[in-house]
């Protein structure tokens, strides 16, 4: 896990993020057993109830689920894993249009510009 | 507080054991002179480190106690979850252990210098009585004047912040309060003269002439009661004070 | 919930100068607090308060319901910024010692962090560097079941090898019952173990928040809030 945290923002909302994509790049799997608080919070350096928080409002979110004694496991859902992918896709996305709006390219210009680019990296493997 | 006992003992073992050696390779020496030179300089000699043992004994019971209230071991020991009385009560019977084996070290060392031959019969014309009273004194002398001594150090801690000014502050309290307690005691002396006889448990009123608080006529041992009373009565209150500033009213810098 | 410690209007005042003008500080259990500040803030003054070697000269404290005595000395595991370590002993009588003293001591986590911070039981307080006697205060300290955790300055000096071990046995050592609070200049390396934070300036208490809202709301890292509060 990336241990790199930017200090000047909520450090509970980072640790979804690097769950966030653990699940989507399958690094977690479906049921897959989250580490405990414990672990987490030793391994990353960080105070228990700040990954507790984490934990908590990815259950709220239906990504994960507590049981009770035995831990933090990744949800069941398969749909989970897709709408994940898409909704974390559109966040970079849409910074992505926003920073090329700034830099004064408009709609057309940036679908042909990201057209190109994707041509060059799928060329150069 | 026994804990206390116990590792206050071991902090300052390698000291007693070091006066001791000292004091008995010095006593050693001295014997192998014994042909050579004078019985009384060789006897003063031995006199004299009985009594320097003591003295620095005395004084290193004083020191650990002043680098308990203005070092920094006092961290260690002041925050222990022990009571006020229960750190000085360990601190002074330490003391008086440690400064008993070296008095019982430093004369049994002057003795075997002094004596010809080890004759250790006179020990049995001494009085069971008499024994315990000399032990019971001797006992009370010295935890009396350590507790007074470490009041007045506790005292100046609390009164006067800062190193150099406290340890000031308690010298100059030891001298005015030695002064005031003396004279407080002797007033007391004169006002209520009935002595006890402890020889024969009787009651007598001793001539004001004579000023002490404690006679020894032959074999009658008297003690002025008033003066004992008061003497043990200030005891108390020191030892109380001490206890209670140590647990409410003590700073460490 | 009850706090473990609360301060109301904490004063303590010297012949020259006032070291706390009222500070006003709650602790629930399960917590870890920060008491940032630079030197002569007042936060050693503050902590030894509560460690009960030092008494207010105004205002009032308790550390779980009770004014400062042998009870709270008996749940408060306090780590002093200096050496109070007896130099008479080897790293095994200090345990011993911790152990005859301390009821809620726990011999086996303490070999366990000994052994965790590479500490040989049998070296003598003397011979050890400056980081190692820390990492041994420390061990000695988080080793007690206590409710309340004082550490003054427990990253001072020492070495980042050494930090990172500290800081891994400190937050090991969190437990829901207890709480900890924590002084340090070295903010940027612990400053996502706190819970809390309180900056504390010239004896006062000047800014204090859960770390995580304070980062949501301005945006900056404990750190940076620190430099912008003491520059």
């Amino acid at each position: 896990m990336d241990t790199e945290f930017n200090d000047k923002m909520p450090i509970y909302l980072q640790i979804i993020d690097i769950i966030k994509m653990d699940i989507v790049t399958g690094k977690l799997i479906l049921k897959d057993k989250l580490p405990s608080v414990r672990e987490m919070a030793s391994n990353l350096k960080v105070n228990p109830n700040t990954i507790q928080r984490s934990y908590q409002e990815l259950e709220r979110l239906g990504i994960v689920f507590t049981q009770r004694g035995t831990g933090t496991f990744v949800g069941e859902g398969k749909e989970m894993v897709d709408d994940l992918k898409k909704e974390m896709a559109k966040e970079v996305i849409d910074s992505f249009i926003l920073r090329m709006k700034s830099l004064g390219f408009n709609a057309d210009e940036i679908i042909k510009s990201v057209s190109k680019e994707t041509m060059e990296v799928k060329k150069n493997g | 507080m026994f804990k206390l006992i116990k590792y206050e003992l071991r902090a300052t073992f390698l000291t007693i054991v070091g006066i001791c050696i000292f004091v008995i390779i010095a006593n050693l020496l001295l014997m192998t002179r014994k042909g050579v030179w004078d019985i009384t300089i060789i006897s003063g000699l031995s006199v004299c480190l009985a009594i320097g043992a003591m003295v620095v004994i005395f004084i290193s019971s004083l020191n650990i106690m002043s680098k308990y209230l203005f070092g920094d071991s006092g961290y260690l020991l002041f925050t222990l979850p022990q009571s006020g009385k229960s750190i000085i009560t360990s601190r002074v019977l330490t003391a008086l252990i440690q400064i008993s084996i070296v008095i019982f070290a430093s004369v049994f060392m002057c003795y075997l210098t002094v004596t010809d031959k080890i004759d250790l019969s006179f020990l049995k014309n001494f009085k069971a009585s008499e024994v315990s009273y000399f032990i019971i004194s001797y006992i009370w002398g010295i935890v009396y004047s350590l507790t007074f001594i470490y009041f007045c150090m506790v005292i100046g801690k609390v009164a006067l912040k800062g190193k150099k000014i406290g340890k000031i502050g308690s010298f100059i309290i030891f001298i005015l309060l030695s002064v005031v307690i003396s004279w407080l005691s002797f007033k007391i002396t004169n006002l209520l003269p009935q002595t006890l006889n402890l020889n024969d448990f009787s009651i007598t009123t001793k001539n004001a002439l004579i000023n002490s608080n404690f006679t020894a006529t032959g074999a009658a041992v008297n003690m002025n009661i008033a003066s004992t009373v008061f003497d043990i009565l200030t005891f108390v209150g020191l030892f109380t004070t001490t206890s209670y500033l140590i647990d409410k009213k003590l700073d460490l810098s | 919930m009850d706090n473990i410690l609360e301060s109301k209007k904490i004063c303590k005042s010297y012949l020259n100068k006032k070291a706390l003008r009222g500070v006003d500080l709650n602790i629930i259990p399960g917590k870890i607090v920060g008491l940032l500040g630079p030197n002569g803030s007042g936060k050693t003054t503050f902590l030894k308060i509560a460690a009960g070697i030092l008494h207010p000269s105004k205002g009032e404290i308790l550390i779980d319901g009770y004014i400062p005595g042998v009870y709270t000395k008996s749940v408060v595991s306090y780590l002093p910024d200096n050496e109070y370590l007896l130099k008479w002993m080897k790293v095994k009588d200090a345990v011993m010692y911790f152990k005859d003293f301390y009821a809620d001591f726990d011999e086996k986590k303490a070999r366990e962090l000994l052994l965790f911070m590479d500490l040989d039981e049998n070296s003598t307080v003397k011979s050890l560097s400056k980081g190692m006697k820390e990492k041994l205060k420390l061990t000695l300290v988080l080793s007690r079941a206590a409710k309340l955790y004082i550490l003054d300055e427990p990253l001072g000096g020492v070495d980042p090898t050494a930090r990172e071990k500290i800081l891994n046995a400190i937050v090991n050592n969190f437990r829901v019952e207890s709480s900890m609070i924590i002084t340090t200049h070295l903010v940027n390396d612990i400053e996502r173990i706190f819970d809390d934070v309180a900056f504390i300036s010239d004896g006062e208490i000047v800014l204090q928040g859960n770390a995580e809202e304070l980062r949501r709301d301005k945006k900056k890292s404990i750190d940076e809030l620190y430099r912008e509060v003491f520059q």
